[in-house]
């Protein structure tokens, strides 16, 4: 009996190191979470994890195969709590980005292209990884939620990096945005003068063709009441 | 205490033909519908314990939505 309460004592230790790992991600997921709200399926995974250590402490002959299910559920309820950590913060992440454009984010902050974006592509992977292995059950030890919690550090980083940022990346795109403004202005003011330009242009040339077909027309009834005078006069019965 | 054991393992057998009350696995949390929660801690009427579960459908949905969202 002592034996056996020094093995689970041991193994339960050994555990202990994970449960500590999978709670600090609840207690993140859920201060990160926007609405503050508990999620329900790592609480679910948890309360299936204690039913094992009792009945493992309970039946000495199943403690190996409880205490492995007990490992099991701490695992889920990691799972459980990351994907909600990481899809939060991700989401977070992406909306706080999402306004500036690619130019101001490869100038002020260009660790986002080369750190980042390419973490947050994994990360996604992983989730895609850990959905997978829900839909087809398998879970064990060799994928521990361990290898899943340094990726939780990684995101907090990542946000506080971020925040750290957004001051330049405003300052810079407010100053891009008065850039735009003040070129939209001068190409603005540009058309308007070409614009002008051309309303002067056409005007004068058609005054020009106005003042051409005037002194045409003059010129054609100028000279037609003094032909038809001529011709008046040659007939005329004085003349005769 | 056994004979409280023994009482409710017979009330389980009659209510749901359980015989082996080891078999039992806890009832799925919420995972729709009912998920607000509070307490009857309250001054006036300010309930001090109060909240919501997100359910199991609305972590899957934020899940896919960070899968699937457009990195700038």
């Amino acid at each position: 009996m002592e034996q056996f309460a020094l093995t689970y004592l041991k193994e339960v230790k050994e555990l202990y190191e994970i449960y500590g790992k999978v709670k600090l991600a609840i207690i993140y997921a859920e201060n990160f979470d926007p609405k503050q709200e508990l999620y329900i399926a790592p609480i679910n995974q948890l309360r299936s994890s204690l039913d094992h250590f009792f009945k493992a402490a309970a039946h000495p002959d199943d403690m190996e195969y409880e205490l492995k299910e007990a490992k099991e559920h701490l695992d889920r309820a990691g799972y459980d709590a990351f994907e909600i950590f990481a899809s939060n913060l991700g989401i977070i992440i992406v909306e706080k980005l999402n306004k500036y454009s690619t130019e101001t984010l490869t100038t002020i902050f260009p660790d986002y292209y080369k750190i980042i974006k390419p973490k947050l592509i994994e990360i996604r992977a992983n989730l895609g990884e850990i959905r997978k292995r829900k839909k087809t059950s398998v879970n064990g030890n060799n994928d521990s939620f361990n290898s899943y919690f340094s990726q939780i550090e990684v995101l907090l980083n990542f946000d506080k990096n971020v925040d750290y940022s957004i001051p330049a990346l405003e300052e810079y795109h407010q100053k891009k945005l008065k850039e735009d403004i003040e070129i939209q202005k001068k190409a603005k003011k540009e058309r308007q003068r070409d614009r002008f330009f051309n309303v002067v242009f056409v005007g004068i040339i058609a005054a020009i063709i106005s003042g051409i077909l005037v002194w045409a027309v003059t010129t054609h009834f100028q000279k037609s009441p003094t032909s038809s005078t001529t011709t008046n006069t040659t007939n005329s019965p004085v003349s005769r | 205490m056994k004979d409280c054991l023994e009482r409710v393992e017979s009330a389980l057998e009659i209510k749901n033909g359980v015989k082996d009350v080891e078999s039992l696995d806890y009832m799925a949390l919420p995972v729709g519908g009912k998920e607000l929660y509070n307490s009857s801690l309250s001054i006036g009427n300010i309930n001090l314990i109060a909240g919501r579960f997100k359910t199991l459908k609305e972590g899957i949905e934020l899940r896919e939505k960070f899968l699937n969202i457009a990195l700038p």
